[in-house]
């Protein structure tokens, strides 16, 4: 049995839909406007939400988008119901993020199969990868421990595993080096999105990302540094929500300090890769940063520490990181300097370019940690 | 599913500028006879939802009330051929359909024409007592967006908006 939402202006067509949902087993909440809708989906998300897209004040596509723009409801199967039977009806529909599009001239038998057919996409069949949808933020609040670097290279990973698509967002700002690390040419970026009075969606960001060879979107921070200016938290936090809606991974990029901009990427990252090098200097802002984590509510179960050995000799042992910080190192990441420079300079992420290194072998185990089958 | 009670047909409504997606009070007869009925010249439409040709999909307008002049109307789509006249199903003389293609104001249109006997396209388009004649299979598209089609099992061509009337010469296979 599901829990199924019906938004349908049409009290008559709400009736019968409800009639033959409820006598196929499955709790029917019903909507006769989108707003009233659009709220209990919001309130308790539900298995599965049926939508009408002739209705007055808000239409079916609008709910499809805004329902696709909420957190809780960026997964949830949506079918279009709907008098409207032309084939761009139908294509717009899936563009605002609907899963089926239905016309009323099916049966109610019909119905209820097209409704069993989502419920059993949408149930994880055994031993299947799930289909995640993650924001994953790189953090330190030291300086030059290879945070970047390390977003970069782990976002490729990602995105070299079937039917994952990679965003990649970039927030630093100040000291921008994903587009040159990547060798792309951005014509727009993260700074004019915050300057212009657009609504964010999938298709409005789609603009201002580039493509890279390996399949990872990337919205930099800025284009140049002259023209860098602080992102709001605001922008960052509507910018990662509508991300998630339309990639399977999110990495998140953030400079070295705890802004506004840096804890709105926080706050709304579902695991933060904590980037510490083993010296003691990286361990005690680690230990500050974890500190501020437990203020702000952080989940303890969502922070990763990584060690990334940026220096030959002479590094504190993960045993000693481990007890300083009480708490598992999840990957270290080893000291290669050579490949990891020829890498930078040519353009071309260390784990395309050098495959099988040490650092691309421990980025790719860092990889499946953070995406478990 | 028959969600709108009897009485009732939703459809597709094309002016040369606007898609109306609306519910017609057929009163319990074919949607195409209530089209041909000369007593009334406008049509009584509930829940119209209005939208532009160059965006089809955008609802524009959508009013619980709506009467639409029947000589404004170029032609309209209905989803299956149940809605059609019954009056052109039996006869005498086999059925026969014809390929047709056909303009009419901002729209082509192609489709099948089912004639009973000779076609007689003099007959058809001059001496018809018919206002809307019924193709099916048809499909439409917006002249200057080709790549939008609408489609339908049934589509009612306003006679006095076509511009051009082509057809095969002899009917097709499928007949």
């Amino acid at each position: 049995m599901a829990r199924i939402l019906v938004i349908d202006d049409d009290s008559h067509a709400l009736r019968l839909i409800e009639f033959a949902l409820t006598k196929a087993g499955h709790e029917v909440i019903t909507a006769r406007r989108g707003e009233e809708g659009l709220q209990k989906a919001f309130q308790q998300p539900p298995d599965l939400a049926i939508i009408d897209l002739m209705m007055p004040q808000m239409d079916g596509y609008e709910i499809c988008r805004r329902l696709r723009q909420n957190e809780r409801n960026v997964d949830t199967p949506i079918m279009v119901f709907t008098a409207r039977i032309q084939e761009i009806d139908k294509q717009t529909a899936l563009e605002a993020g609907a899963s089926e599009f239905l016309t009323k001239t099916a049966t109610p038998d019909e119905l209820v199969s097209k409704v069993k057919d989502l419920l059993a996409r949408r149930a994880p069949v055994p031993g299947a990868k799930v289909a995640l949808r993650r924001a994953i933020t790189l953090f330190s609040l030291r300086g030059g421990v290879g945070v970047s670097s390390l977003a970069i290279n782990l976002a490729v990973t990602l995105a070299r595993q079937p039917n994952q698509k990679v965003a990649l967002l970039d927030l630093c700002f100040l000291s921008s080096s994903v587009p040159l690390m990547l060798n792309v040419r951005p014509k727009l970026s993260l700074t004019e999105l915050s300057k212009e009075d657009i609504t964010i969606s999938l298709d409005s960001l789609e603009k201002y990302m580039v493509a890279h060879s390996s399949g990872v979107k990337v919205l930099p921070a800025v284009l140049s540094l002259t023209r860098a200016a602080p992102i709001p938290a605001k922008t960052v936090e509507r910018v990662l929500s509508v991300l998630k809606s339309g990639f399977n991974y999110v990495i998140v990029d953030t400079p070295s300090s705890l802004d506004d901009m840096t804890l709105a990427a926080l706050i709304h990252s579902d695991q933060i890769i904590l980037v510490l090098v083993p010296e003691v200097a990286s361990i005690q802002a680690a230990t500050v940063t974890l500190q501020a984590f437990r203020s702000l509510g952080l989940s303890e179960e969502a922070i990763v520490p990584v060690v990334n050995h940026t220096f030959a000799k002479g590094g504190l042992s993960l045993e000693t990181i481990q007890n300083a910080l009480k708490r598992p190192i999840k990957a270290a990441i080893p000291h290669e300097p050579e490949l990891l420079i020829q890498a930078i300079n040519s353009g071309t992420p260390l784990v395309l370019s050098q495959p099988s290194s040490g650092m691309a072998t421990a980025i790719k185990k860092l990889a499946s940690v953070l995406s478990p089958s | 599913m028959d969600i709108y009670g009897r009485g009732f047909v939703a459809a597709d409504f094309f002016t040369h500028t606007y898609r109306i997606s609306a519910r017609a009070d057929t009163r319990k007869r074919s949607l195409a006879d209530h089209l041909n009925d000369r007593l009334t010249s406008y049509l009584e439409l509930y829940e119209a939802f209005v939208s532009r040709l160059h965006k089809p999909s955008e609802i524009v307008a959508s009013y619980h009330l709506a009467s639409l002049r029947k000589d404004g109307i170029t032609f309209v789509i209905l989803a299956t051929e149940k809605e059609t006249s019954e009056r052109h199903i039996y006869g005498y003389f086999a059925k026969q359909l014809y390929d047709v293609f056909l303009t009419v104001p901002s729209f082509e249109i192609k489709g099948k024409l089912q004639v009973i006997g000779k076609l007689d396209l003099h007959a058809l388009l001059v001496k018809g007592t018919e206002t809307f004649i019924s193709i099916s299979n048809a499909v439409a598209s917006p002249c200057l967006f080709p790549d939008i089609t609408f489609t339908g099992g049934t589509v009612l061509v306003n006679k006095s908006r076509i511009e051009l009337f082509c057809t095969s010469e002899t009917p097709s296979p499928s007949s």
